[in-house]
């Protein structure tokens, strides 16, 4: 599954729509489905608030599911990260004036089962969401 | 009581008495003020309980009440980034333009909150302390609830079932703001 839809702040609802969606078929718990919405609805806000600094842009969300597995790429071609590794620190965040917590990656995280960033000063971030749905007994 | 004609004289006929009893009044020493501050003292408000000095007003997203100077901010709405653009300005607007205090968020009807709406209550919770104030949080389902664990958000922020629950414990807490 692939989609590609503006960066605005509309579409972070519409995002977690379409994921949860798309995962449904696995039967998630409650709790899975809000993590991974919660996890999306993170990496997407970043996309925008960051990545484009609230300008238009186009962001990318894909997921692939291979049996249980979930595997959620988000992709913007905006302005980039200059720090990895301090921009996943929890509670940093280089927008206090605009009270962001600083959490976004500490929640993807905390709720996905791996996390990965890749990213280009000046050319763009893919973040890699993946997490095992689904295989606790008698749901 | 003293009629006094001289100023009787000057009053344009309206054909009501009501203009030359205010006047007369006036002059003769005020004693309906008194009265009145009699009656806004001692006679309780109908609907005893809480006494709303602001009427609910319903806004896409959210409402709100007002009690004393508690401000209650129902969030009807997921609290993502772009609830919390809209929500963000115009609870601050009412937190300046009331005479408020202290700051509580019943979440009744809010499903999902991501990282976006700490930074809003964080936030608010800033803005009412600097004003002596508290804020709090209400009616959190097991969803948000987590949201809030993670965070860490409840060393700062008390959580209680309702907003009558929450307003109470204001009061005994902080009775010399009320």
């Amino acid at each position: 599954m692939k989609i590609i839809f503006e960066s605005c702040s509309e579409n972070e609802a519409f995002a977690r729509t379409v994921i949860a969606a798309y995962i449904t078929r696995l039967n998630p718990t409650l709790e899975e489905l809000s993590d991974v919405k919660t996890a999306v609805s993170e990496a997407v806000t970043n996309c925008i608030i960051h990545g484009y600094e609230n300008k238009e842009g186009e962001i990318l969300m894909e997921c692939n599911i291979h049996n249980n597995d979930i595997s959620i790429v988000i992709e913007d071609y905006g302005t980039g990260i200059n720090d990895i590794e301090k921009a996943m620190e929890p509670l940093y965040t280089t927008r206090p004036e605009w009270e962001r917590s600083g959490m976004g990656f500490a929640f993807m995280e905390a709720f996905m089962d791996k996390l990965e960033v890749e990213s280009v000063p000046g050319k763009g971030t893919k973040v890699f969401l993946e997490k095992t749905i689904g295989i606790s007994e008698g749901q | 009581m003293v009629y006094n004609q001289e100023i009787h004289d000057t009053i344009p006929d309206k054909g009501s008495t009501l203009p030359e009893l205010h006047y007369m009044l006036f002059w003769q020493g005020i004693f309906v003020v008194p009265v009145n501050i009699f009656i806004q003292l001692f006679v309780p408000p109908p609907g005893g309980g809480m006494e709303v000095t602001m009427v609910k007003e319903n806004v896409a997203g959210f409402h709100y009440e007002l009690y004393k100077n508690c401000l209650v901010i129902y969030v009807t709405q997921d609290l993502d980034h772009h609830a919390v653009l809209s929500l963000r300005e115009r609870s601050d607007r009412l937190i300046e333009a009331g005479d408020v205090k202290h700051v509580i968020f019943d979440f009744k009807d809010v499903g999902f909150m991501d990282s976006s709406g700490i930074g809003l209550l964080m936030g608010r919770y800033k803005k009412v302390m600097f004003l002596g104030g508290r804020a709090a949080v209400t009616s959190v389902g097991s969803a948000v609830d987590r949201i809030f664990k993670i965070s860490g958000l409840y060393k700062i922020i008390e959580k209680y079932d309702t907003p009558g629950d929450a307003i109470k414990a204001l009061e005994v807490k902080y009775e010399d703001y009320i």
